[in-house]
């Protein structure tokens, strides 16, 4: 035990680019331990951009990481960082070309009850997500004209805190404020819809 | 100023990227200025983390209660908890385990009963790898001997949730495998690790 938590411990202090290396050398796959702690929750939200809900995010993280076992034994990766990030993105898009065929070309006839089941479930959190994207648009109408800019830009458009100062003007300690202070208006906007 | 410098870098690794815990202060904008500046002085130098913050962004406006994604929040609430209250849950934990340790059988069975009549209504088979690497199915562990029976037990073409906490990936996909080869049903593979 204390030899396995040694070891962990010593591969912990190694660079990406050392454990690239005695991956390759000893094929020890504590090392993938390593690589999971650092950037698990790095590659976690990559998943979550490409499918909104935590769910599949989770699956594709977990295949993602299964897939390393073999990979790095076969590739001569020398940004860990870069890599994963392509691997990650190369997952999901396939993952939802792949869902998006299952869907088109249904193997299961439509009297069969399964074929209902996971249309109906796929539908309801489809249903859902629009819903809640439509009160979203409706909650941020109705914010304050500096909060609604903020809360739009940060969110939807993606700015960072710099690039909001920029494009608006405002201080950064008035930008944060507005965020906050938009985060709590849309919360009981949208708690007064529902 | 750059993560290595504010010390806010993800100690526990050798790693330049923010923690979990970076990213929360960074999207609950009660950090100083400081910190942001930082922070996004590494986004600009780093795809995984821009990409990773935009998933972040889309998971909080789709919350239910427009909140920092849980998978986040959930080890910060305890960071923050003060010493009395850790050590005060450490060991109601403990005494928590002795009692269940205690009472095992007892609890296995009376659990065993309930979600059976669940699993019945629902028409699934559950499996569960724990984290000692230990198999269930349908709330009864199985003994290696009995696992390749188990994987045939799946008559009823009932769909199959997969519940993974052992982190043990070679082990968990090579069942995942195997189960795949026996069953061409659904298979639903959920966790709650403490990873999110």
């Amino acid at each position: 035990m204390t030899i396995f938590l040694d070891k962990s411990k010593a591969y912990r202090e190694k660079s990406d680019e050392e454990l690239l290396f005695f991956y390759k050398k000893k094929k020890d796959t504590e090392i993938i331990g390593v690589f999971y702690e650092r950037y698990h929750h790095l590659v976690f939200g990559v998943c979550l951009k490409y499918f909104k809900n935590t769910n599949e995010a989770n699956e594709a993280l977990f295949d993602i990481y299964s897939s390393l076992y073999e990979s790095l034994k076969k590739y001569d990766v020398k940004d860990f960082k870069k890599w994963i990030l392509t691997v990650a993105r190369n997952h999901c898009l396939s993952e939802l070309k792949r869902k998006s065929k299952e869907t088109e070309f249904n193997p299961y006839s439509k009297n069969s009850p399964k074929y209902f089941m996971e249309s109906d479930e796929e539908i309801s959190l489809k249903i859902a997500t629009e819903q809640k994207i439509d009160a979203l648009q409706l909650a941020l109408k109705k914010l304050k004209s500096e909060q609604k800019q903020c809360i739009e830009l940060f969110f939807l458009e993606d700015k960072t805190y710099a690039e909001i100062v920029e494009i608006t003007a405002f201080e950064l300690k008035k930008v944060k404020s507005y965020i906050q202070n938009g985060k709590r208006n849309l919360q009981n906007l949208l708690n007064n819809e529902f | 100023m750059n993560f290595k410098e504010n010390k806010i870098m993800n100690c526990k690794n050798k790693t330049e990227c923010p923690s979990k815990e970076n990213f929360i202060e960074y999207l609950e904008g009660k950090s100083s200025q400081d910190f942001i500046i930082s922070f996004e002085r590494h986004l600009e130098n780093c795809e995984l983390c821009k990409e990773a913050l935009q998933g972040y962004k889309i998971a909080f406006l789709l919350d239910k209660n427009l909140d920092t994604p849980k998978f986040l929040k959930h080890k910060k609430k305890i960071l923050n908890t003060n010493y009395f209250i850790k050590w005060a849950a450490v060991f109601t934990l403990l005494l928590g385990l002795i009692f269940v340790l205690n009472n095992y059988k007892k609890i296995s069975k009376q659990h065993a009963k309930s979600t059976k009549t669940l699993l019945h209504k629902t028409n699934v088979n559950y499996w569960y790898i724990g984290k000692n690497k230990k198999i269930a199915l349908n709330d009864t562990f199985i003994k290696s001997d009995d696992f390749k029976k188990a994987l045939d037990y799946n008559n009823n073409k009932k769909q199959i949730v997969f519940q993974v906490e052992s982190t043990d990936l070679k082990q968990v996909e090579s069942i995942l495998q195997k189960m795949k080869s026996k069953n061409d049903i659904p298979i639903y593979t959920f966790s709650k690790r403490s990873m999110f």
